[in-house]
């Protein structure tokens, strides 16, 4: 449904992206990620036809961007960043307005303007003026109208910025509902989203993709080993022995150590589960057993391994963050 | 070409704000004043010409109130046309609009001519407010139909012609202020080129002269239809808006 | 390099105030148009180098797309504005003129247009009209029109005579409002260009060349000019007599239809001259009727009250009351005069300025106890236009009602003197005086009628200055009215 070639654009001496490819299936949703700055927006933005690339291609639902823009146009919906909506304008005519202009006949307009206020939650301010809603109510209104006319790809910027929680959780499973009829590709910088969400991603840094394809793949392929999380009551160094010794253990790494007790971190090949392994020692060498449990890798670990710029293993592993926290990602800047 | 919903939506826009109301108030006040100045004046040269028949000779309605009239009115024009036109495209841009706008399935074209029909509208609705000064006229006095029908045709080609210079200059800028000054700018040059034309001796003094508002729009108030007053002011105006659409197109590879 | 493409860039600004110099240098230096086209040249250099570097920079970051569409985008920007430069120039060679008005009053007529269609010579028309004159505006528009029509032969200037008195003097003009045409060395004054049959005569008279003499040497045997015989000249003599005729009435005619048609012009401006006057005449019957009423027949009601209330004075005790009755009537009579006066002045119409206010002056000398002289120059059996009869008369009885209430003078002169066609009035007294300056700023009561008197002066295109010396030094009252051409005898 969406094909990028090679697409470059530069902004006088500033280059924004350069050669971005990659592809996302019909009925999928993609998560776009980046850190701040990374060409993103400009990405969406040539996909959406508001602006012509330097050099490369894309191709929407079938057409090209910039030779049949009008065609691409007309079969998809766009929310940008800002959310820019006519405040001087209520949300119903509003969604009329934009109903008309994308082509949906006349006869149907008035219903598909209610289903759309209905399922994205509005139904209840459509008399009000834009200006006057919240933030949350904003973003309803600006994705509204982007469905408003079915459209076969969604391109969304950040939709779910600066929203709380709860309205997050509500436009989330709007997204998800989404999916198999629309093809969506969302950015954000909010990793824990895109896995409840995305079935795959693109990373882009600095103006160039760094990683693609589904979320499972792409732990796999930054995070070779498998984590068990353990704590003993032992002493370290001799826990570090024994449990290197268990067959398929590639690395052990001591987290903590108090009174007594230490917590470790033991990565072991992809698929080789040594739980049973640690308790059984833990047993024979009659260690306390306090915690002992696997660890995913989180999306976030990935993106931050990734964007950090780092392959080294010696990396000490992030704890998983709570899933509202937004990634900051000041390590971009002291990268060569 | 989608241009009935731009411009539905562009003149639903004025009119649910401020603008269009206040600019109407403004205009027809200080067009109503002139008229009632003048029309006295009028009056009291009438009573004088009574007492006096000399001063009479050049004393008609159409030459003493209307040409003066329209005259006054385009002078007004020349400094409210820049507001009116001040946020059709600058304001886009600034609120960020124009990132949807353009990535709807309508030609930029479109959606010029949607904003430029919208100002248009707006701009008749300030002429139908003057129509009551030639109203009051008729009941006074007999007024002469040829040179008020061409009067008011003057009138609309010239606020076409401002309607599409200010259009481009909003489409230059995000900041409307910069937009009304730039269009103002414009239109004060075109006005008093005529001015200069008299120190450029030569084929250049004789080209600015054409070029200069001032030259055209009096013959429109005389009673006299000139094709080449009419194709100025229509020049001028597909000008404008043909720059227009390339400012529109050039803003897109900025960004 | 990097150092010098910053340096170029600086120069933008040098180029752009080399161009501002060049669109100002017309109305500082007018003499030094030489100077332009280098400016031009300069500036645009100038701010051509200054985009070098952006180019420069510009290109190697640019993808091969978007040059193309900005280059596209240059060409199509150009050339459109060639085609609206080439459609304008081609509006104002062959365009059509429909004149809505009712009298087609902005139009020439077509033997105006067939004359200057024929023009052979160069003519060339200097207008000396006052900025603020009536006129200028639509001969302007007259003389743009000619041009039009006659190409380059006919050109036309404006020159305001009080600005460049000079030019004014060396054309031999005298009066505000005339054109000189000049052809071929010949000149003709034209008053009253605005009018298109005026314009138009003067020009056939400018260009109408002389009688061209052909002399024929004879006595020697040379073939003679009336002599039929072969060898003879009389058919020559006979064609060209023959042209002649021709010509002449082929002129007659073009004379004749312009006549025609200004004369159908005339005659509804006269028709409307015509509903004028005669809206003056009526208002002046109405006037005389008021007068006549007021005078007699309200007044006769006063004397009658007056008579029997003295006829009552012998059964009347309050004899104070009565005095007062008496006294009261007394002031009505007196008032309902002035009032009769005021609205039509005594004797105004039938005897003329002079002689009203020669009878007017005896009654207000004798009334007041001022010593007053009278005197006329140039108004001996003479009659001015009603509206200046009236206007001074009006004045002159202003002036003296101020000089008995207020200046305590004993002498006082009215002068009237026509000179130049214009009338002169001087009013003057020993009286006290009082300061003009000061007195202007305040709102004294209407200043004692003086803002009446220049109203009315200036209707008629006059003027009132008032000259006064506070501490008995006197007042000085000058009024000047212009007079129409020629005065009713």
């Amino acid at each position: 449904m969406i094909e990028v070639q090679n697409l470059t654009k530069h902004y006088g001496p500033l280059t924004a992206i350069r050669d971005v490819s990659f592809a996302v299936a019909p009925g999928e949703i993609v998560g776009f990620l980046g850190p701040n700055g990374a060409g993103k927006s400009t990405t969406m933005r040539i996909l959406a036809c508001f602006m012509p690339a330097s050099t490369g291609s894309a191709r929407v639902a079938g057409f090209d961007v910039f030779r049949e823009s009008m065609e691409v146009r007309k079969r998809i919906g766009y929310l940008p960043e800002s959310v820019p909506l006519y405040t001087d304008m209520r949300v119903a005519p509003y969604l009329d307005f934009v109903a008309e202009v994308k082509g949906v006949p006349r006869a149907t307009r008035k219903k598909r303007v209610a289903d759309v206020m209905d399922r994205c939650l509005i139904a209840d301010v459509q008399n009000r003026l834009i200006r006057n809603l919240s933030k949350g109510y904003r973003q309803r209104v600006g994705l509204a109208q982007a469905i408003v006319s079915d459209p076969h790809v969604l391109i969304l910027d950040e939709p779910t910025i600066g929203l709380d929680p709860q309205q997050i959780a509500e436009i989330r499973s709007l997204i998800k509902s989404l999916a198999g009829e629309h093809t969506v590709i969302l950015s954000t910088h909010i990793l824990p989203e895109v896995s409840m969400v995305c079935s795959g991603v693109v990373i882009i840094n600095r103006g160039s993709i760094v990683a693609q394809g589904p979320i499972d793949r792409l732990v796999e392929q930054f995070f070779p080993t498998s984590r068990v999380e353990v704590e003993l009551v032992a002493p370290p160094p001799a826990v570090q022995d024994a449990v290197r010794g268990i067959a398929g253990v590639v690395r052990v790494q001591e987290m903590a150590a108090s009174n007594g007790t230490a917590r470790f971190v033991v990565e072991s090949a992809r698929g080789r589960d040594v739980r049973g392994e640690i308790f059984q020692l833990a047993a024979a060498q009659r260690w306390g057993l306090l915690e002992l449990r696997q660890v995913g890798m989180t999306l976030e670990e990935v993106f931050m391994r990734i964007v950090a710029g780092e392959e080294s293993e010696a990396a000490v592993p992030a704890a998983p963050a709570a899933p509202a926290a937004p990634v900051e990602t000041s390590a971009v800047e002291t990268d060569a | 070409m989608r241009i009935w919903p731009i411009y539905k939506k562009e003149l639903r826009l004025y009119f649910t704000s401020p603008v269009a109301y206040v600019l109407l108030t403004i205009f027809l006040l200080i067009a109503g004043y002139f008229f009632y100045s003048i029309f006295a004046f009028f009056t009291r040269a009438s009573m004088q010409t009574a007492m006096n028949p000399g001063m009479g000779r050049d004393l008609n309605v159409t030459d003493s109130v209307l040409r003066p009239l329209f005259s006054n009115v385009s002078v007004i024009l020349l400094l409210l046309m820049p507001l009116v036109t001040m946020r059709l495209f600058a304001e886009e841009r600034r609120a960020g609009t124009i990132e949807l706008l353009l990535t709807y399935p309508v030609r930029d074209g479109a959606v010029l001519v949607g904003k430029y029909l919208a100002g248009l509208t707006l701009y008749g609705v300030m002429l139908a407010g003057t129509l009551i000064y030639p109203a009051i006229l008729l009941y006074f006095a007999k007024v002469e139909w040829g040179p008020l029908a061409t009067g008011y045709l003057g009138l609309v080609l010239m606020g076409g012609m401002f309607l599409a210079i200010g259009l481009f200059a909003s489409s230059l800028t995000e900041n409307q202020i910069v937009a009304a000054i730039v269009t103002f700018g414009i239109l004060l040059m075109l006005w008093v080129l005529g001015w200069t034309a008299e120190f450029a001796g030569g084929p250049l003094g004789t080209v600015l002269t054409h070029l200069s508002i001032l030259e055209h729009n009096d013959t429109f108030a005389k009673g006299v239809l000139d094709t080449k007053d009419i194709i100025y002011y229509v020049d001028f105006t597909v000008l404008a808006l043909f720059l227009t659409l390339r400012s529109l197109e050039a803003r897109r590879w900025a960004g | 390099m990097g150092g010098l493409m910053r340096r170029l860039d600086w120069a933008f600004y040098p180029g752009i105030a080399v161009l501002a110099a060049a669109v100002i240098q017309p109305f500082v230096l007018p003499q030094q148009s030489r100077l332009w086209w280098p400016l031009v040249l300069v500036g645009l250099a100038l701010v051509a180098i200054s985009l070098i570097p952006w180019a420069i920079g510009a290109r190697s970051s640019l993808g091969a797309r978007s040059v193309r569409y900005g280059f596209n985008t240059l060409v199509m920007v150009v050339l459109v504005l060639g085609i609206i430069g080439v459609v304008e120039a081609l509006s104002y060679r062959h365009n059509a003129r429909l004149d809505l008005t009712e009298n087609r009053r902005h139009s020439l007529s077509s033997q105006t247009i067939q004359l200057l269609r024929g023009l052979t010579m160069k003519v060339s028309a200097v207008a000396f009209y006052r900025s603020d004159q009536p006129g200028k505006r639509q001969a302007e528009d007259q003389f743009k029109q000619y041009a039009r029509f006659a190409g380059d032969k006919f050109t036309w200037k404006s020159v305001d005579p009080d600005r460049e008195p000079q030019l004014a003097k060396a054309f031999g003009v005298e009066a505000y409002g005339t054109t000189v045409l000049e052809a071929k060395g010949r000149t003709e004054k034209v008053l009253d260009a605005e009018q298109e049959e005026k314009l138009t005569n003067g020009l056939v008279k400018v260009t109408r060349e002389g009688k061209r003499v052909v002399y024929l040497v004879q006595g020697h045997g040379e073939p003679e000019i009336t002599n039929t015989e072969r060898g003879g000249y009389s058919q020559a003599k006979e064609a060209l007599e023959v042209q002649v005729v021709e010509r002449t009435k082929q002129l007659t005619s073009i004379n004749r239809k312009l006549q025609d048609e200004v004369s159908e012009r005339r005659h509804s401006e006269e028709a409307r001259q015509h509903l004028l006057e005669r809206l003056v005449t009526i208002q002046a019957d109405e006037r005389r009727r008021i007068s006549r009423e007021l005078h007699d027949e309200i007044g006769q009601q006063v004397t009658a009250l007056s008579l029997r209330l003295a006829a009552l004075e012998p059964g009347i005790q309050d004899r104070a009351a009565l005095e007062k009755c008496l006294q009261l009537l007394d002031q009505l009579g007196r008032q309902l005069h002035d009032l009769a006066v005021a609205v039509r002045p005594a004797g105004l119409e039938e005897l003329g300025l002079v002689l009203a206010l020669s009878s007017y002056v005896e009654d207000w000398a004798e009334q007041h106890g001022v010593k007053l002289d009278f005197h006329q120059r140039g108004l001996q059996r003479i009659r001015l236009s009603a509206a200046v009869e009236d206007a001074a008369y009006r004045i002159v009885i202003e002036a003296l009602s101020n000089v008995a209430k207020h200046s305590g003078a004993s002498r006082a002169s009215v002068l009237l003197e026509r000179r130049d066609s214009e009338l002169r009035i001087i009013v003057e007294d020993n009286g006290k005086g009082f300061d003009v300056e000061g007195f202007r700023k305040e709102k004294v009561a209407d200043h004692l009628g003086v803002v009446g008197m220049e109203e009315r002066a200036a209707l008629l295109d006059g003027a009132v200055t008032l000259e006064s010396r506070p501490g008995g030094g006197g007042t000085t009252l000058y009024v000047k009215l212009p007079l129409a051409p020629a005065p009713r005898a």
